[in-house]
């Protein structure tokens, strides 16, 4: 199996979320989009507080939802970029500079979210 | 056709919610009986109760370590198999996971057909309360057939199972190698042990000692922490170490020290460590071809080739051709979501007529390709590849035809700059195009088997997705 990419807004793989959503069938993507905007809310706010607090092993944990939700869903940039960052926190001192992996999962959640406004009838 | 083989619940343990949806989906669309939990302490209590074959355990949960959760599972019920899954590949994980008793680690994300697999996989030998030796080898991972041929490879898995002896497998690529290795290890007492795959072809030989034996923090540049290797990990279990004879020679004195003292030593250890290790090996070339040509020690060969066992080609298989590719369709359509009855007696007669160089690997990739490009119904010859309905008329022509005209060669400063596996690929893909999408005919002007290409595509695949 080898899909051609298809990377939209948010850097998002639009046809790898499709084919998520098509897994779950049209009666429960709404509930899927709207689990997958909680987890990465949740894990955002998560990480944001164990880098301010420079929790390494918290870190690692909210790390390890984020790239499994992004690399899932189709945002393997976000993914690696996040895998990056843990790599980072092992070897070095404890990180502070997790922007980068904060600004992109927060521009996916509100693209996620905006989808979910739009509700299943736009979707492609 | 009975596809599912899991009759007790899967139990699924995963915190984050929207992953637990999807893997619930998968799981049910198969067929799977699910129970899903989302802290340790909610699966240990439905583990209890319902006492599941297989489980799937996220190894990061919010109340507990993965890790410490599936001891407790494996101390109620040691014959559950337990799937590890975890977004962090690190190979010490894994290895950590593997001697702690799971029964498979799988990487986040995963594709859902890998997915599958491995629960399928563990299902089918899961709740097998002790060996029977006059048990058939699993048929998960389509290891079928019940060929004259397939069945002189049964037995022979059968009466050496038991055995500590060395098994060396041979076959062309494709036949199902691994799946023999998986099979005797299955088969014997050291089931419950971890089975640890190596390809001695796929890493690079500097890298290779280190993969095998091990290596300690510090002890070369990029060795940031002790990792255990191959060797250790297989412990209590069976190492497989496949496409032996392309291990370097170096690192063949090594293997047979090994071999001989039962030690490994890590890179940059001072002290060897004793590791009780099943040695099943395999090769697609002739090994002792490989002696007489100095490309592997003789003493070696003769330690491991204690009990050889031959993987038969595709084409003298007969009707294990169909069986196969009717298990494909039934699995692949499941993992794909399609419907298809099975094989119009038009393919049928073309898939008994054809050489298959690629082996089962080859015909996998056929009728992944059908379902995967089909809604469904009887698969009919239009739906198959054009390539291999040309290999047919090939395959009837004796000689090849010469190939086209060559067009200009491109200069060796384009590829100067690039990797090597770069290079590889651009020169396999300008061959396959120059034979109009022809992998045969393409491998057959590179000197390599179909399969090594088949291989090196799916790889690129998997690299892309």
């Amino acid at each position: 199996m080898n899909p051609v990419a298809t990377i939209g807004p948010a850097d998002l793989d639009e046809r790898r979320l499709r084919e998520m959503l098509d897994l779950v069938g049209p009666a429960s993507e709404m509930r899927l989009l709207q689990s997958l905007v909680g987890d990465l809310t949740a894990a955002r706010t998560a990480l944001a507080r164990a880098l301010s607090a420079g929790d390494k092993s918290a870190v690692s944990a909210q790390i390890h939802v984020l790239s499994a939700l992004a690399g899932t869903f189709g945002a393997p940039r976000l993914a690696a970029a996040a895998l990056a960052l843990e790599q980072r926190s092992r070897g070095g001192p404890v990180m502070t500079d997790g922007a980068e992996v904060l600004a992109m999962t927060d521009r996916l959640t509100e693209h996620l979210s905006d989808r979910l406004r739009a509700g299943p009838e736009l979707q492609p | 056709m009975n596809q599912r083989s899991v009759t007790a619940p899967v139990l699924l343990v995963e915190d984050t919610p929207s992953l637990q949806i999807v893997y619930r989906s998968v799981l049910t669309r198969a067929g799977h009986s699910v129970l899903a939990a989302r802290t340790a302490a909610e699966a240990l209590s439905l583990f209890r109760d319902a006492r599941p074959g297989v489980v799937l355990l996220d190894l990061v949960l919010p109340d507990r370590d993965g890790l410490g959760l599936m001891q407790d599972m494996l101390r109620v019920q040691p014959e559950t198999r337990v799937i590890v899954i975890t977004a962090n590949g690190s190979i010490n994980q894994a290895v950590e996971a593997m001697r702690a008793g799971a029964h498979e680690f799988l990487v986040k994300p995963f594709e859902e057909g890998r997915f599958l697999a491995a629960v399928e996989n563990a299902g089918a030998r899961g709740r097998r309360p002790a060996h029977r030796p006059a048990d058939p080898p699993p048929a998960g991972g389509l290891f079928l057939g019940s060929s004259e041929a397939m069945m002189r490879v049964y037995a022979k898995i059968r009466s050496v199972a038991q055995s500590m002896a060395t098994v060396f497998i041979t076959g062309e690529s494709g036949t199902g190698k691994e799946l023999c290795a998986q099979a005797v290890h299955d088969g014997s007492a050291r089931a419950g042990g971890p089975f640890i795959a190596l390809n001695c072809g796929a890493i690079p030989s500097e890298l290779l000692e280190s993969e095998v034996f091990g290596h300690m923090k510090g002890s070369f540049t990029g060795a940031i922490s002790d990792k255990p290797g191959a060797a250790a990990a297989a412990d209590g279990g069976t190492l497989f170490l496949d496409e032996i004879c392309e291990m370097d020679i170096g690192l063949q004195t090594k293997l047979l020290r090994f071999l001989q003292t039962s030690t490994v030593q890590p890179v940059g250890a001072t002290k060897p460590k004793k590791v009780n290790v099943r040695i099943v090996c395999a090769t697609n070339r002739d090994p002792l071809e490989a002696v007489r040509r100095g490309q592997f020690r003789e003493d070696l060969y003769y330690r491991l080739y204690v009990v050889p066992i031959h993987m038969p080609p595709l084409r003298e298989r007969g009707e294990d051709v169909i069986e196969i590719a009717e298990a494909a369709l039934a699995r692949f359509s499941t993992e794909e979501g399609r419907r298809f009855e099975g094989l119009d007696d038009e393919v049928r007669a073309l898939f008994l007529r054809l050489p298959w160089p690629g082996n089962v690997r080859q015909l996998l990739n056929v009728i992944r390709n059908v379902v995967v490009l089909n809604a469904g119904g009887l698969v009919t010859p239009e739906m198959l590849q054009l390539e291999l309905v040309q290999e047919i008329e090939e395959s009837l022509r004796p000689g090849l035809p010469p190939p086209p005209a060559r067009p200009a060669e491109p200069g060796l400063d384009s590829l100067v700059g690039r990797t090597l596996a770069e290079i590889e690929q651009m020169v396999i893909e300008a061959t396959i195009a120059r034979f109009d999408g022809s992998v045969p005919k393409a491998a057959r002007a590179l000197d390599v088997s179909p399969s090594t290409l088949y291989r090196k595509i799916e790889g690129w695949g998997a690299r892309k997705g």
